[in-house]
């Protein structure tokens, strides 16, 4: 426990006394979500999305460059959670559930149903508004999931990859320090890292308006999910060959991307076309987004399914990294 | 008492033959020196040693623990300066040292002193990773001296140091001598194991072809310094 703290409390020195780290820690995540917000906000306000139980309805509101229509069984209120309208139309009634934000949208959607159905005069309009989300809101939450894997990842690749280049392993291995305390001082380093991390962040999303409901929870999962990608980070290095140590810093960038591109971090899992969809939607970092945006934004708490995948998979990863990641050959 | 015991030690590198049985014991208190020229084996050795690498076999024992089953007590209790030490870069040759001190569980009492007796104290507070290669070797010894070891092994410690400063080194190594510290020094200098070893043994090739003390080999070849004892050696085996 000792050797655990000592070396976590060096390596965090050692780490955040360089420009580079803190580049990486605090400017990088920022500067992601700055290009993100904004383009979300560009992107998303020209087009809404509609969810309606006509294909017919939906075709004609495709030609209306205003809404996209699609046909889905996704509940309403996680519809109206992405942002998106959902249109109930039956024989002469129709039910609009609209995102809060977008009430100036209804009377286009309005007369677009309307026109659809012929100028039905007999067409009586029922409508309930829920609580969306802002850009900003979006992509700051996103964002923290993008944290904790690129701090887990590149956190534990990039300290370790520079100790063993620099042959501070070897010296580390002829010491008493113990093979877990030294891959569990990396993982506080970590832990540290990302909690860095997001003080700026959310400084940016309360100057953007949003103010996360920051709570245990939130904690819990931040820590659980940085956890688990540098349990990811510890393999990746664990599973190099040491004399190409370099490999491991690759490797990990081509893990790395995929996983925060093709997630749902900047964009809404629906927007991501067929079968990608589905590896968008159950990939790790959409995962912890799911739990980490239903805390802090919609104040829900997460699902059973969500709970157990995060908790399954940071054991195994940890438990993983732990096993390859070796401080010496000899034990 | 014997501090190292080495019996038979083979080291394969996946087919290379790197160790090829070596035999030799290093006495308690004493500055025993394995010297040799390049690729002979010796940081495998001392690498083996320090429980870094898997000797492939032999019986090994450091301070009466064996090698491999007790090498956690071995880490606890020898002090190591590898021949490429680096410290934590971006930390102050202060906090280096005291990280150190504090993973051998000796506490940070010691940590000025060491600093002052290696001529670091006005660099306390500069960052490893501006040290001159001679300074970082400094480090190097600080952060094993400062775990109060009872063995030391010095993988060519003098290497890169100024001459001032490489007698100041052998200064401090005699010290330790005195203090009833083992030393296991590697060294391409001929006059620093001569001046500093009570016994020397020699590796050409995976093996001690020679383990004794620096007059026996310096009287074996009739030559008045260890170094030219070591060149004639090297020569009757075909070696310039
Ligand atoms: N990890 C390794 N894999 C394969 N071969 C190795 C490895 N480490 C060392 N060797 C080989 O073992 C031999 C002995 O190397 P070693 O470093 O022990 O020599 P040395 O006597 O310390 O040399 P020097 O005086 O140059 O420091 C060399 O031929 C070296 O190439
Ligand atoms: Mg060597």
């Amino acid at each position: 426990m000792r050797r655990i703290i000592y070396t976590a409390k060096a390596i965090i020195k050692d780490n955040l006394s360089n420009k580079t780290t803190i580049f990486f820690v605090i400017a990088f995540p920022l500067f992601l979500a700055m290009i993100f917000a904004f383009a979300f906000g560009a992107v998303n306000h020209t087009v809404e999305t509609v969810v309606v139980n006509q294909q017919g309805l939906g075709r004609f509101l495709n030609t209306s460059a205003m809404f996209i229509g699609i046909t889905s069984n996704i509940s309403v209120h996680s519809a109206l959670l992405h942002n998106y309208f959902v249109v109930n139309v039956s024989k002469n009634d129709t039910i609009i559930y609209y995102p809060s934000n977008y009430g100036y949208l209804v009377p286009s959607l309005k007369a677009l149903i309307l026109e659809y159905k012929s100028n039905d005069s007999s067409m009586v309009f029922t409508l309930y508004s829920g609580k969306g989300f802002t850009g900003s809101e979006f992509v700051i939450s996103g964002m923290i999931g993008v944290i904790a894997l690129s701090n887990g990842v590149f956190g534990v690749t990039g300290v370790s990859t520079g100790y063993y280049r620099d042959k501070l392993v070897d010296r580390l291995a002829a010491s008493p320090l113990k093979n877990h305390e030294w891959v569990i001082s990396l993982m506080i380093y970590e832990l540290v890292i990302t909690l860095i991390s997001i003080v700026p962040l959310f400084l940016l999303g309360i100057a953007l308006g949003f103010i996360p409901a920051i709570g245990v929870l939130f904690i819990v999962f931040l820590l659980l999910g940085t956890l688990t990608f540098s349990g990811l980070g510890a393999v990746i290095v664990g599973i190099t060959p040491k004399e190409k140590i370099f490999v491991s810093q690759i490797a990990a960038n081509i893990i790395t991307f995929p996983l925060i591109f093709l997630s749902n971090a900047f964009f809404p899992t629906v927007d991501f076309p067929g079968i990608i969809r589905y590896i968008v939607e159950y990939q790790p970092v959409s995962i912890l987004n799911d739990i980490i945006r239903g805390l802090i934004v919609y104040r829900v708490p997460p699902s059973p399914f969500n709970i157990l995948y995060i908790f399954l998979l940071t054991l195994v990863l940890v438990m993983l990294g732990g096993k390859t990641l070796r401080l010496r050959e000899a034990d | 008492m014997e501090a190292i015991k080495v019996e038979d030690l083979w080291k394969y590198y996946d087919e290379k033959e790197v160790l090829k049985g070596l035999t030799f014991s290093v006495n308690e208190g004493e500055i025993f020196s394995i010297l040799g020229p390049n690729g002979a084996g010796k940081t495998t050795t001392v690498k083996i040693l320090s429980c870094i690498d898997k000797p492939t076999r032999g019986k090994i024992e450091v301070l009466g623990y064996s090698i491999p089953s007790q090498c956690q007590k071995i880490r606890e209790s020898v002090g190591i300066v590898p021949q490429e030490f680096q410290g934590f870069s971006d930390l102050s040759v202060k906090d280096n040292a005291r990280y150190f001190a504090e993973l051998y569980g000796k506490g940070n009492s010691s940590v000025e002193e060491t600093l002052s007796k290696l001529g670091l104290i006005e660099y306390a507070n500069t960052r490893f990773k501006k040290l001159s290669g001679g300074y970082k070797r400094r480090v190097a010894i600080a952060c094993a001296l400062v775990g109060k070891p009872s063995l030391i092994y010095l993988d060519e410690p003098t290497v890169g140091l100024d001459p001032k400063s490489r007698r100041d080194l052998w200064n401090t190594i005699k010290e330790l001598k005195n203090k009833g510290i083992t030393v296991l020094l590697t060294t391409h200098y001929l006059d620093e194991a001569q001046k500093l070893s009570d016994k020397v043994a020699i590796m050409y090739n995976g093996k001690i072809i020679r383990s004794s003390t620096p007059e026996l080999i310096m009287k074996e070849f009739e030559k008045s310094s260890l170094e030219e004892a070591y060149l004639a050696l090297m020569e009757s085996l075909g070696e310039e």
